[in-house]
């Protein structure tokens, strides 16, 4: 301790020290002269005679600095001078390690920063672990899609009922998300969430400003508040404290303001803008999420038996009935893993990924320094021969591999940080892959505004590739632990090294290519996948057709059936005038957008259970024409049907599953929801919910002909002659003319959003094409070096070989042989990991299986060309050999 | 530590050199050149003690606190170093004294010529 304290002092005291030593000398030499001189020699030879008898200065200065205690300091910072000056002269592999390193760490930083806020660490609510969601597997024999549904909803009156009898839950609340407009100065759709008033003091949360809701506030008629998110508060308020007890109009209601949220609170969402309580009853709905929270000494496994029996209760079944089979009906699960639940995969996926790219990038930085332990090995035998202590050596080359961790971990923290930032920027845009909540603002990916760079995992990133380095950076010196250093000096060959190098690179390098190759052969069929989704004929010609939404309030059947009629009107209008306008080819409005929303379902009373569901869609007269869906057989939509009796118009699909081998145009149809009617044309099949599912049974009508009120607004169609963007400005006019107070929402071309459902699966392509490119490049790297590295090695051998008649190529052949034998041996290895591995990928993958042949071909080929290119340039070096100045050099 | 020049100097135990020192400036400070000067008297110019070893040892008897040090003007005009033994100093020199004459003693029982 007091030695620390004393260099330190002596590192401040330095500058002062050092001029006292001079002076002290300087007296010395003077005095001695001076009293030489009295003494009666000469002054020449007086001063030559005490500067000779006061002895080397040099070594005089050093012996005292020594007592100083700043040798250990000085020493460090020599040992950086020395291993910077090291660096700088071998450009090369510096740059080439620092690379290496700083992607190493930079992606598995970013990676695991990012798996670490989203799946692992807590929601931001207090003992957020004891909430939960109420999971119902329902299986296949009573789902109405025939195939086995996982849901968390439930019925508002099961969920009243629940509440009612539950002893296990402290606390149950519903809630049901949606976006209105909020009128006012500039009318603006806003995200929000109606829900249970018992919601709030389940998170324990207090609102910054005002109260949360009454548990009275659940009854209709005394709904009419709000709380507002802080966002919300701030941006359309201005922040002003005076707010509560303001009115609000949403979708042409009034609300009061009663509280205003804290910034950091945010549920489920951050674009959560706005909370109204959700009154209860709702008659008309099927299925609502849940969150509840356990009481504090209740066991998770009591509150999930407790779940069981509710439901069992609930569908008329005694306790004592037999349990069926398979998964359980009911399940309790926490609120964080169910929100998590569709990304798990995939980021697990991403680890792995990530993971692999780390230990190409650790088994390359193990590869740098072995290869340049050969020159490295000549240097320190020089350095120890000429004095230096082992230790010192070894502290020498450990200084070097913690200045290239320390370069590395710098680009590695700057790739984390933009790795970071793009992947939250991308995740922002990517579509919810739950169609039914697309308009919803909202992330395919949950939580990305809590990823933030995680230090601790920047700090073990770093240690494991510093490890690394450090761990092949003192093998030079290891080596030649306990030899006469001489020995290695002056030969090229026959130091038989304790570790057989070469066996060793060759192990790494195979490793290397193995696992590039379980990259690659994941990104080529995440590629594929995307290929193939990209190339599915969609059924409608999407270019140049731009789509908009205008919303419209929630309606209820039947209480608002007028209104629903004044709506269609109010749409057939706003479709006149735009087909009117200049540049129009067609225009139309429907309630189901492709690829944006499937919502009604077709249960003809006449179709067979067992067939497969279908979908029902609302179309105006043109939507075929706009959308260029061509008619098979019969007719489309025409002005006349507008007021005769319904008829309706159904895909190739339903012709095919509900009309096997009989021409269903002319026959009647009738559902719930409209009335029987005659079908009058079969279209051709279009991709309505997404380009992954294939197509599905359809039924087109008129929207007059529609019995049921759906509410929320049509998605309009507008088929242009060129430029769709320049008729925004036009449509927005026509719009504000018809209704000041309706907005326009949701603008896109139908390219953009057919673009737009694929941008998960084009995400996972790009993301691991990443990855592989990466770790591609390291492993290439790795070969060169390791063939460059052999035939350093034999460069005397090739000499001989080449003076006694051996031709070039032979020699060439012979060095690509082993660099091809490595290559064959790690795509062996790749294949076998990429069997075990893809299998991983199941759930990512479109028309591509896991062991998808070509794919797997295909990349193994490729790599073998790659690789062999990489091999070949270092080989050629052996062409060059002269035989004559090789060996003179022995 | 210590150098030899010519045959006839003496190479210096380990240690006597800062006991040495220790004893040349019991009789009050010295600078640097005054104590090798001193040394190299009373040896009978058997001992010649260089900067490098003479310096070195000063601010290492100076870390351990046996020595304080003050610039001072000499009685011949000259600014110089002066070294003055501190309490421990004197304390550490009568230790060192009495091991010395052990150490002496030791040495003449071993070195003694063998009686027949």
């Amino acid at each position: 301790m007091t030695g620390i304290f004393r260099a330190l002092k002596s590192l401040f005291y330095r500058r002062r020290l050092e001029q006292d030593l001079r002076d002290e000398m300087e007296s010395h030499l003077r005095m001695d002269t001076l009293e030489r001189i009295a003494a009666g020699e000469p002054p020449a030879d007086a001063q030559r005679n005490a500067r000779r008898d006061f002895g080397v200065a040099l070594r005089y200065a050093e012996n005292v600095r020594d007592g100083w205690g700043i040798t250990g300091i000085d020493r460090l910072m020599q040992d950086v001078r020395y291993a910077l000056r090291q660096l700088r002269r071998h450009a090369g592999f510096t740059i080439a390690a620092i690379l290496t390193l700083g992607l190493g760490i930079g992606a598995n930083t970013a990676v695991f920063s990012i798996v670490n806020t989203i799946l692992l660490k807590p929601l931001p609510y207090n003992n957020s672990d004891r909430l939960v969601r109420i999971v119902e597997n329902i299986p296949a024999s009573e789902s109405f899609s025939g195939t086995p549904l996982r849901t968390i909803g439930m019925s508002p009156s099961a969920f009243m009922e629940w509440r009612s009898k539950t002893k296990t839950l402290s606390a149950m609340a519903m809630e049901r998300q949606l976006s209105m407009t909020v009128t006012g100065r500039e009318p603006v759709r806003l995200s929000g969430l109606e829900v249970s008033p018992a919601l709030f003091s389940m998170l324990d949360v207090t609102p910054m400003l005002g109260r949360t809701f009454e548990q009275t506030e659940e009854n209709s008629g005394s709904d009419k508040v709000v709380i507002l998110s802080h966002g919300v508060w701030a941006n359309r308020f201005g922040a002003d404290t005076n707010v509560l007890g303001r009115s609000i109009t949403l979708d042409d209601k009034d609300y009061t303001i009663v509280g205003v949220m804290p910034r950091e609170f945010s549920y489920p969402d951050a674009q959560t803008g706005f909370w109204t309580p959700l009154a209860l009853p709702l008659p008309n709905v099927l299925g609502l999420p849940v969150i509840a929270r356990l009481k504090d000494d209740v066991p998770t496994a009591a509150a999930a038996a407790e779940a069981v029996n509710i439901a069992r209760e609930f569908r008329g079944e005694s306790a004592a009935d037999p349990q069926p089979q398979g998964p359980p009906r009911i399940e309790l699960m926490s609120v964080k893993d169910e929100l998590v639940q569709p990304v798990r995969q995939p980021l697990l996926v991403f680890v792995i990924a990530v993971t692999l790219v780390l230990l190409v990038a650790c088994v390359n930085v193990a590869n740098l320094f072995l290869a340049r332990t050969t020159t490295r090995r000549r240097e320190i035998a020089l350095r120890m021969a000429l004095g230096a202590a082992r230790t010192r050596v070894l502290r020498q080359l450990v200084t070097e591999s913690f200045i290239l961790a320390f370069l590395g971990g710098l680009i590695g923290i700057g790739l984390a940080f933009a790795g970071s930032r793009v992947f939250v920027a991308v995740g922002q845009n990517l579509a919810r892959a739950d169609l039914k909540r697309f308009e919803l603002a909202g992330n395919a990916i949950p939580r990305l505004n809590e990823v933030t760079i995680d230090a601790s995992v920047l700090l073990l990133a770093l240690a494991v590739t510093a490890l690394t380095g450090l761990l092949f950076g003192i093998i030079p010196a290891l080596q030649i632990h306990g030899r006469n250093p001489i020995q290695f000096m002056n030969s090229n060959v026959g130091f038989a090294s304790k570790v057989p190098l070469q066996f060793i690179r060759s192990v790494m390098v195979i490793g290397q290519i193995g696992l590039t190759m379980v990259l690659l052969l994941a990104a080529g069929l995440l590629i594929k996948s995307f290929v193939n989704l990209a190339n599915t004929e969609v059924g409608y010609d999407p270019a140049n057709v731009l789509t908009f939404k205008i919303p419209q309030p929630q309606l209820e059947y039947p209480r608002d059936r007028a209104r629903q009629f004044q709506q269609n009107a109010f749409a057939e209008e706003v479709t006149r005038r735009i087909g009117s306008l200049n540049g129009v080819e067609a225009a139309a409005f429907t309630n189901e957008l492709p690829m944006v929303r499937t919502f009604f379902v077709w249960l003809g009373r006449d179709i067979p259970q067992s067939k497969k569901e279908g979908r029902l869609a609302v179309i105006s007269r043109d939507y075929f024409r706009t959308m260029r869906v061509p008619v098979i057989s019969g007719r489309g939509f025409t002005a006349d049907d507008w007021h005769q009796r319904p008829v309706y118009v159904i895909n190739k699909t339903a012709a095919r599953e509900y009309f096997a081998g009989v021409d269903p145009i002319g026959k009647t149809t009738s559902g719930s929801g409209f009335p029987p009617g005659e079908i009058v044309g079969i279209v051709d099949d279009i991709r309505q919910s997404g380009l992954e599912a294939g197509p599905v049974p359809q039924l087109f009508m008129l929207p007059h002909h529609m019995d049921a009120v759906w509410g929320q607004g049509y998605y309009f169609t507008v088929r242009t002659t060129n430029d769709v963007s320049v008729m925004v400005p036009a449509i927005r006019s026509i719009v504000r003319d018809l209704d000041p107070k309706a907005i326009v929402d949701n603008i896109a071309t139908m390219d953009q959003i057919v673009a737009n459902s694929i941008t998960t699966p084009r995400s996972y392509a790009v993301l691991l094409g990443t990855f592989s490119a990466a770790a591609l490049m390291l492993a290439l790297m790795g070969l060169y070096g390791l063939v460059a590295y052999l035939v350093r090695q034999r460069t005397q051998e090739f000499a001989v070989r080449v003076a006694l008649g051996a031709q070039h190529h032979h020699i060439l052949v012979l060095v690509l042989k082993q660099g091809i034998a490595l290559n064959v041996a790690g795509v062996a290895v790749g294949i076998a990991g990429g069997v075990l591995l893809t299998r991983y990928l199941q759930n990512m993958l479109f028309g591509v299986s896991t062991l998808d042949l070509s794919t797997f071909v295909g990349v193994s080929v490729l790599f073998i060309v790659v690789a062999t290119v990489a091999a070949y340039i270092p080989a050629r070096h052996a062409l060059h050999t002269d035989p004559l100045t090789t060996l003179r050099f022995e | 530590m210590a150098l030899k020049q010519r045959e006839d100097r003496i190479e210096l135990l380990q240690g006597t050199l800062d006991m040495m020192i220790l004893q040349t400036l019991q009789w009050g400070p010295q600078h640097g050149l005054a104590i090798s000067q001193i040394i190299r008297r009373k040896s009978e110019e058997l001992i010649k003690i260089e900067a490098g070893s003479l310096y070195p040892a000063l601010h290492r008897l100076e870390q351990q606190g046996w020595l304080s040090s003050e610039w001072k003007v000499s009685e011949k005009n000259q600014r110089a170093k002066y070294y003055r033994l501190t309490h421990a100093g004197k304390k550490q020199l009568l230790a060192e004294q009495s091991k010395w004459k052990q150490l002496l003693r030791a040495i003449r029982l071993v070195m003694r010529p063998v009686d027949k």
